[in-house]
């Protein structure tokens, strides 16, 4: 027991697997004052980083997802309906990015894309960075939580070989934002520049139904980045809190319960010629709530020519599920996608991709809405046919 | 009849492969690319690699409390196209996807690009110390020197 509040496992948290799906919609919060203020502190107890500096006007530069899928099987995947979608791909993205002079930039990114039948546009990231010394930057505000290979680019299609990034290891954590505070400090050796991002802060959410906030929200991802190799090694951990109200006729049920979250991530990106393999490996670990302790995988191998760039990825999710309730409560699932790129223009690709994927042991697979109710299918079997242009401008 | 017909081919063959061999000399030596820097700046040489890391953007350190300011070509430009594939093994299109992860990522802003070589020496005269971007050798001025050469 925190704060009065129960752990006891109940069957209405299985619907919000620890931080996923109603934590993603986070609101603002009163940080930006603290930003201010921290940030006018260091500017007084620091020195000015670099030397040379011209002042540039405020840069715009925006992304844009455009795409049609179709699964063949009768239970949603992925969120992605028994028929010809034109919507849920479908992403506009717009950032600005100001300096305000040598060592203080502001950055500001908003998507517009379709969630529940309606565009909705909503601010992804606002912060302040300050570079202290060349080495050292610090951000403060709406961040993005840096976990994988591809967290902060994960609505940029262009960014990454894949139409998208594979579920069974980033459906793991869903959440891409906090309010607090990251560090980048970077060693920039011979070949090779090590980037270690402590950061802190907290998320807090509202739905209809659902409040959830952390108490504890910390993490840390270190990056080796060398000519042809990109490793990664992170960690988050989480505590905090969903209140429930569930509406039953006449009576209104209020639950609440805490919840304690630990990940590990380990990646690797490497290119060898005209070769490129990334893998990544997730496992985390839930006290308090019903969901599983999970492990994640994927495998990717892209062949690259000058104007296409075909790939095979396999990937693999499997739980232990001593504290689920039932079999809709695991996620165990295996795919495997075959995809190709096509380069239109610098800045416009179009990628095709087959992903045939099955949920394993009865469970629910990834089957459901990623952010909302998992479903258990007739047919544990699924192809998702996909294709989507992708560009920056 | 066998070897005089492959005797005839070799024959024909050797001043038309002499020539292209004379052209592919003249268009590399026109097409030198250097990586530059201003002449007061504090680096005097930069390895592939290092070149490789600065214009992937996994390095913007270029010596102790020197940030780069990098400059690049626009993607229409052919120098660019050309840049990149020997220094970086990436065409045009996989350089623009780079900076797109580096830039949407929230790394900072991608790199000052030039309409041509004139404009690049502009910018670097503008960064003494942190300009660094690359031009053909025939436009090469004394305000730079060369801290690498791409090959």
């Amino acid at each position: 027991m925190v704060n009065g509040r129960s752990s006891q496992n109940n069957k209405y948290f299985r619907y919000y697997s620890c931080l996923n799906g109603c934590l993603n919609r986070s609101r603002s919060h009163h940080w930006l004052s603290s930003v201010v203020i921290m940030f006018g502190l260091c500017k007084l107890l620091c020195m000015p980083a670099q030397a040379e500096y011209a002042i540039s006007s405020p840069r715009i530069s925006g992304f844009l997802n455009a795409g049609l899928t179709n699964n063949d099987n009768k239970t949603r995947y992925l969120g992605y309906k028994n028929s010809v979608e034109f919507q849920s791909d479908t992403l506009l993205g717009v950032q600005v990015d100001s300096p305000i002079d040598e060592s203080i930039r502001v950055s500001a990114q908003g998507i517009a894309k379709d969630t529940s039948g309606n565009f909705d546009i909503d601010t992804e990231w606002a912060y302040v960075a300050y570079t202290i010394i060349p080495q050292l930057e610090i951000k403060a505000g709406r961040l993005r939580v840096p976990n994988f290979l591809f967290s902060e680019t994960i609505h940029v299609g262009a960014s990454y070989p894949w139409l998208r990034p594979p579920p069974e290891v980033y459906n793991m954590f869903q959440t891409t934002r906090l309010h607090g505070v990251d560090f980048t400090y970077s060693m920039a050796f011979k070949e090779a520049t090590l980037y270690l991002q402590p950061y802190a802060g907290e998320i807090h959410s509202e739905t209809n139904s659902v409040t959830a906030g952390t108490d504890d929200f910390f993490g840390m991802r270190t990056r080796l980045e060398t000519p042809n190799f990109e490793y990664i090694a992170s960690f988050i951990h989480a505590s905090g809190f969903f209140d429930i109200t569930v509406r039953s006729n006449d009576t209104i049920i209020m639950q609440s319960v805490d919840f304690g979250f630990e990940m590990f991530t380990l990646g690797l990106a490497t290119e060898l010629g005209d070769y490129q393999f990334l893998t990544e490996f997730s496992k985390n670990q839930n006290t308090g709530t019903s969901s599983p302790d999970a492990r994640g995988w994927y495998g990717t191998l892209v062949y690259h020519t000058d104007f296409y760039a075909p790939y095979v990825t396999l990937a693999m999710r499997d739980e232990e599920g001593t504290a689920a309730n039932d079999l809709v409560d695991l996620h165990e699932s295996q795919s495997v996608s075959l995809g190709i790129r096509f380069d239109l223009t610098p800045g416009a690709e179009v990628t095709f991709e087959l992903q045939h994927a099955e949920a394993n042991n009865q469970t629910s697979g990834l089957f459901g809405d990623p952010l909302g109710l998992a479903e258990l299918p007739e047919d544990n079997q699924v192809n998702l046919f996909s294709v989507r242009f992708d560009t920056v401008f | 009849m066998n070897r005089s017909l492959k005797k005839g081919r070799i024959t024909y063959s050797m001043p038309a492969f002499l020539c292209f061999g004379l052209i592919n000399l003249f268009s590399q030596a026109s097409a030198e690319v250097l990586v530059v820097m201003h002449k007061s700046a504090p680096i005097d040489q930069l390895s592939s690699d290092e070149i490789k890391m600065i214009y992937l953007g996994k390095s913007k350190n270029l010596a102790e409390n020197t940030v780069a300011h990098i400059v690049d070509h626009l993607v229409s430009s052919p120098l660019r196209e050309e840049f990149y594939q020997k220094a970086t093994n990436k065409t045009t299109a996989k350089s623009v996807r780079i900076w797109a992860r580096y830039m949407f990522s929230g790394k900072g802003t991608p790199p000052e690009v030039a309409k041509d070589d004139k404009e690049v020496l502009d910018i670097i005269n503008q960064y003494p110390t942190s300009g660094i971007g690359y031009i053909e050798r025939e436009n090469i001025s004394d305000q730079v020197k060369i801290v690498h050469v791409v090959q």
